[in-house]
């Protein structure tokens, strides 16, 4: 009895341990999740790959564009080669980095309405709010938008 | 429970977890996290608008063209006038600088401080000194614009907005070794209020207090960018102040064709009517078309080619350095009247911009 | 986070060419095979499976990725077996190395089968970033990938990639 209270203690101090180093070598991935830009045009699920965080247009409001009927391509970007690329799927967050409290940066946000890619950083605000800031060159030039994180409401039946 | 249960709850059982949160997902299905989303406001863009320039550095020039004064003696409006001075000016042109910088950009606020400098030289062709007072003055020394400015773009909600703008100007023929009373600063405002009812189009009404037709003035103004649906076309307009249809060649060619009502009020300090300051009402309307091209990055070429017509070049006496208002119904004289030949103006410069 | 796709096996099938062009360069041809084993459950929409590899394996032996000149991706080709899987409606396919910026290498926008039975990606013109990728530390292939229903199961997909790549002698 005293020996499996010892193993259970040891277990669940090992398992302390490793939930505390686990909370600060991964509180970079509490940025992994689905969040809304506030103009909730898109929904962007954001993921790790290889160490950086990438967010991925997921879901659109009006996923056909009105002047082709087809679904919306990345009809903007600077390479012409490149403009049938669904918007459905596009990564418009790429290569974030965990700087630590809070924040992430060295990535870019790309704005699909005009085929711009601007430096962007990212800051959590509270567990369901980023302020996301995309500039040109430095900070000054930029816009700041609140994204808010969703969770699955309902089941599919 | 023995060591397996527990190697289950503490390994296993969270990565079940996890696979069940990822079973069945549908995006249509999800929900705010907290009770409600951010609030949606309305953008002070639209698709397909022109590069908002932060910084602009340009060079302004225009043809030779036939200037004639009055003498000063006061004159009502439409009063006949005889020719006291009379030339060609061969040149006019000069820099002009302006940076527009966010102090504040969110989605539910943006704030923009600025400023802007303008220098515009005149070359007249032999003025006749003390005869033709006003030639040798302008021929003398350039006339400049110093201003500071603020804009505010305060969205409501998701279709209305509010803008106020503020400025104040430093106009005068001076130098910066010889910089004129600040009392003469000139403060123009606007303030509209309008919706954006979708991502193509933005309109607003308002009021201003301006000098861009040289006095000041009081005039209501409209606002109203459109795109349209295959952003190729489109206008930009800001009635009275400018106006302009545009054309989308590509995403990094931008025509543009329209017209501008550009002036200001400037102190002219080597001149003076009953002891009192004069001041030159400068205003011209430029039908032009310019030509906007991504040079690199977020750095734009514009270059516009068009005429300068001018509106008011006239002359008016500030009594004890007071502005007035004359509006299109007062009856204050003008101290001199003038007449200005069109000329051809052409300008080029570089941006820095965000689209 | 794409802990649910996991890279399993690269295979090269070497297939080297090796051309002189001029004293300075040589030219290789080198077709990359690799597969990913995608972790379901997948569901509807988007899905990603993505690939770690270092260039330096897919140099002709004895040359170094510092040597790379030029590189470009002349063809990839994803074969996923439709008798077993939802197929597919569209790929983007992208590349990431850590010191740089992933970036948009090409895509299949309502993908059909090619004649061989795979489906062909068409490929940015613009590759002049690849050099850079290339010569990072490590690299990786992402494959975007849409599926019209939800999968329960792991999911398998495998591409030939054909690189051109330039070497300085």
């Amino acid at each position: 009895m005293k020996k499996n209270k010892s193993i259970v203690f040891v277990l669940a101090s090992l398992f302390m341990l490793t939930s505390m180093v686990g909370d600060t070598t991964e509180e970079g991935d509490k940025l992994i999740g689905v969040w809304e830009p506030s103009n909730k045009k898109v929904k962007v699920k954001i993921d790790k790959i290889s160490g950086k965080y990438y967010g991925k247009i997921v879901w659109l409001r009006e996923p056909i564009d009105p002047v082709t009927g087809k679904p919306k391509t990345d009809k903007n970007n600077p390479d012409e080669s490149l403009k049938d690329v669904p918007l459905k799927g596009f990564r418009m967050l790429k290569d974030f980095v965990y700087a630590g409290d809070g924040e992430w940066n060295d990535g870019t946000i790309y704005d699909p309405q005009n085929g711009s890619t601007y430096s962007c950083v990212i800051k959590l605000k509270d567990d369901n709010t980023l302020d996301i800031r995309g500039y040109i060159g430095v900070k000054t030039f930029g816009r700041t938008d609140v994204w808010k994180r969703l969770v699955m409401k309902k089941k599919k039946k | 429970m023995n060591l397996k249960h527990w190697l289950f709850i503490f390994t296993l059982a969270p990565l079940a977890l996890l696979g069940q949160e990822e079973d069945e997902i549908n995006y249509d299905d999800f929900g705010y996290a907290d009770d409600d989303g951010a609030k949606t406001f309305a953008s002070p863009k639209i698709n397909g608008l022109s590069p908002n320039r932060f910084i602009n550095v340009a060079w302004d020039v225009q043809s030779r063209y036939k200037a004639e004064f009055s003498d000063r003696t006061g004159f009502a409006e439409g009063e006949d006038w005889d020719v006291n001075e009379s030339a060609n000016i061969n040149y006019t042109g000069g820099l002009r600088l302006n940076a527009n910088i966010p102090v504040v950009s969110r989605n539910n606020i943006v704030w923009q401080m600025g400023a802007n400098y303008t220098n515009t030289t005149f070359s007249v062709d032999e003025p006749a000194g003390a005869f033709e007072p006003i030639l040798t003055e302008l021929n003398s020394k350039s006339l400049s614009t110093g201003g500071l400015f603020t804009t505010v773009f305060k969205p409501l909600n998701e279709k209305q907005f509010l803008i106020f703008q503020g400025q104040s100007d430093y106009n005068g023929n001076y130098t910066f070794s010889d910089f004129h009373s600040f009392g003469l600063t000139k403060y123009s405002a606007a303030v509209l209020w309008g919706k954006r009812p979708h991502d193509r189009l933005q309109w607003a009404i308002g009021a201003s207090r301006t000098y861009r037709a040289g006095e000041l003035n009081y005039v209501p103004i409209v606002l109203y960018n459109w795109t349209g649906k295959k952003e190729k076309w489109g206008t930009e307009i800001l009635f009275p102040a400018k106006a302009h249809g545009k054309y989308w060649v590509n995403k990094n060619n931008l025509l543009m064709f329209g017209y501008e009502l550009e002036g200001a009020s400037y102190h002219l300090s080597g001149l003076s009517f009953n002891g009192n300051s004069l001041e030159l009402r400068r205003a011209e309307i430029r039908p032009r078309i310019e030509w906007n091209k991504k040079l690199v990055g977020f750095f734009w070429l514009n270059a516009q080619l068009g005429s300068r017509l001018n509106y008011s070049f006239n002359l008016d006496e500030l009594r004890d350095g007071k502005e007035f208002f004359r509006g299109f119904f007062g009856d204050q004289e003008f101290a001199a009247m003038s007449r200005l030949g069109t000329s051809i103006y052409g300008l080029i410069g570089i941006s820095f911009v965000s689209l | 986070m794409v802990k649910f796709f996991r890279a399993i096996a690269l295979i090269m099938t070497s297939s080297a060419i090796l051309v002189s062009c001029g004293e300075t360069e040589l030219a290789a041809m080198k077709t990359q095979q690799i597969k990913i084993e995608v972790e379901g459950p997948l569901f509807e929409g988007v899905n990603t499976g993505t690939f770690d590899f270092n260039f330096q394996d897919v140099l002709p032996e004895g040359k170094q990725k510092e040597a790379v000149k030029e590189a470009l991706l002349k063809s990839v080709k994803i074969i996923v077996d439709t008798a077993i899987f939802p197929v597919p409606s569209s790929f983007t396919l992208s590349l990431a190395s850590p010191n740089t910026s992933m970036k948009e290498c090409g895509f299949l926008n309502e993908a059909k089968l090619n004649s061989e039975g795979k489906f062909e990606i068409k490929l940015a013109k613009d590759q002049d970033f690849l050099s850079e990728v290339l010569q990072d530390k490590s690299q990786t292939i992402v494959i975007d990938f849409n599926i019209a229903e939800d999968w329960y199961d792991n999911y398998s997909i495998k591409a030939e990639i054909d690189w051109e790549i330039k070497l300085k002698k």
